[in-house]
């Protein structure tokens, strides 16, 4: 019965072997011209998606990046082929949208999402450690909420169309970089805003990111992979399954990073990163936490978006807005360091956080 | 009560066959909630025959995993309205 039960994107085989794919896949886009221990970052890229479409004006972070894009789109073909699309909604879309401002928030403080932690420590960042214990801690707390009978209600069945908002909007998106196409030397083209310089600017090539996202999001619906998820189930049940695509995809993209010659170890000067210990902790516990209170970390958001789930929809739409609020009020690091009111906004997001927590509770 | 148990009164959820049994309905609930309620209630009745209602693949997939490595069995999983019902059972 077992053997049947599972496919084998279900197997520990499946899981791992998935981690180890987005584990090569990633360094290899820096290779190809994504940003220094950024082959892959949900939070940066949405970051960057925010000031494209001139949500933010931070002239650093503006570039339509079609890894979201892919990510959304090749969990669509895999719930359509393996007809698991299921269009749902309902469980406190609101708060969800809260939950991924501030986890956008926290993440930008310390400057990744948890893809991103793990990336940069294996390409020798050390200031990811205090990232990827924050990480861990803010999970904790998260565990202890779900213990508590931590609970958003249930989702309910709805329209296909209503599982086809975001996959939607990413194929508006799509469309205006194919409209308007980057001009060299130009910031603006269109509608649309581009980094001439920093992080922004570096990509690459858009069907390389394209193709290599869709093939990503792909596995990772089937396999169900979860940053976040890898660590909660780690903590609550003991379980290792989901924990070993994560381990795979730090393995595989440690020694991607050696052979491409990617790894560069030390704490200071490392791309794209600030060494203020205490806020790349911090700011890794907010995320951390409405990473768990919302249910997946901001890859699984996507690829659930993508197989019809619109809550998660609207935890993407609710990070994305987060990280307009991040660069408009001085919220997100620099590699000078935290963001001028970034510890204020990280102690209000945990205030919120717990706030969800404490009163979101259904015991018997 | 928990908020996701219901009993064989409401027939149009659970057909002749599962009449006798705890009914679990994890339908709508998101990660990781389907294992913490199925994993709760398995402590509870410690043996017996419980029919777990879900709506997506990702939670039939969790729940019978912790299902397994709690020493219960799968009976059958099926296909019900836009989910699964899957059968556990443990005997003495």
């Amino acid at each position: 019965m077992q053997k049947k039960l599972f496919t084998f994107f279900a197997t520990r085989l499946g899981i791992v072997t998935v981690g180890a794919i987005i584990g090569v896949l990633a360094p290899l886009l820096q290779k190809l011209g994504n940003p220094p221990n950024m082959g892959v970052c949900v939070a940066c890229f949405q970051r960057d998606i925010a000031g494209a479409i001139g949500l933010h004006r931070f002239q650093l972070a503006q570039y339509i990046r079609p890894e979201i894009i892919g990510f959304v789109f090749g969990s669509l073909i895999a719930a359509y082929s393996y007809k698991e699309f299921r269009p749902r909604t309902g469980s406190a879309p609101i708060v969800r949208f809260i939950l991924g401002v501030f986890a956008m928030i926290g993440a930008l403080v310390f400057l990744g999402c948890p893809w991103r932690a793990f990336l940069r420590l294996t390409g020798g960042d050390g200031n990811a450690l205090f990232g990827i214990a924050g990480l861990i801690f803010g999970i904790w707390i998260g565990t202890l909420f779900l213990r508590a009978g931590y609970n958003l209600g249930r989702s309910q069945p709805t329209y296909a169309s209503v599982g086809w908002i975001i996959p939607l909007i990413m194929l508006g998106l799509l469309c205006l970089v194919i409209v308007f196409p980057q001009t060299p030397g130009q910031d603006k083209s269109g509608i649309l805003f581009y980094s001439m310089k920093g992080p922004g600017s570096m990509h690459a090539p858009l069907l390389v990111s394209l193709s290599f996202s869709i093939f990503i999001g792909f596995l990772a619906q089937r396999s169900r992979f979860c940053t976040m998820g890898a660590i909660r189930d780690f903590l609550l049940f003991k379980q290792t399954h989901l924990l070993s695509g994560v381990l795979a995809l730090a393995i595989f993209s440690f020694i991607t990073n050696l052979i491409l010659g990617q790894f560069n170890p030390g704490f200071e000067k490392q791309p794209i990163a600030h060494s203020m210990q205490l806020w790349n902790f911090g700011g890794m516990v907010l995320a951390g936490l409405a990473f768990t209170l919302a249910g997946g970390c901001p890859g699984r958001q996507l690829f659930l978006a993508g197989e019809g789930d619109a809550d998660a929809g609207v935890f993407v739409l609710g990070m994305i807005v987060g990280a307009a609020i991040s660069h408009n009020f001085s919220l997100a690091s620099s590699p000078d360091g935290i963001g001028q009111y970034g510890a204020h906004a990280v102690i209000i997001g945990l205030m919120v956080c717990l706030f969800v927590g404490f009163t979101m509770r259904k015991k018997s | 009560m928990p908020i996701c148990r219901i009993y064989y009164e409401k027939k149009e959820l659970v057909n002749e066959e599962v009449l006798m049994s705890t009914v679990l309905d994890l339908r709508g609930l998101s990660c990781p909630q389907p294992v913490i309620l199925t994993i709760e209630e398995i402590k509870k009745l410690k043996q017996g025959e419980i029919c777990i209602l879900v709506d997506t693949d990702t939670s039939k997939e969790n729940v019978s995993r912790a299902v397994i490595s709690h020493g219960w069995t799968i009976k059958s999983i099926e296909p019900e309205g836009v989910g699964y019902k899957i059968i556990i059972i443990k005997e003495e």
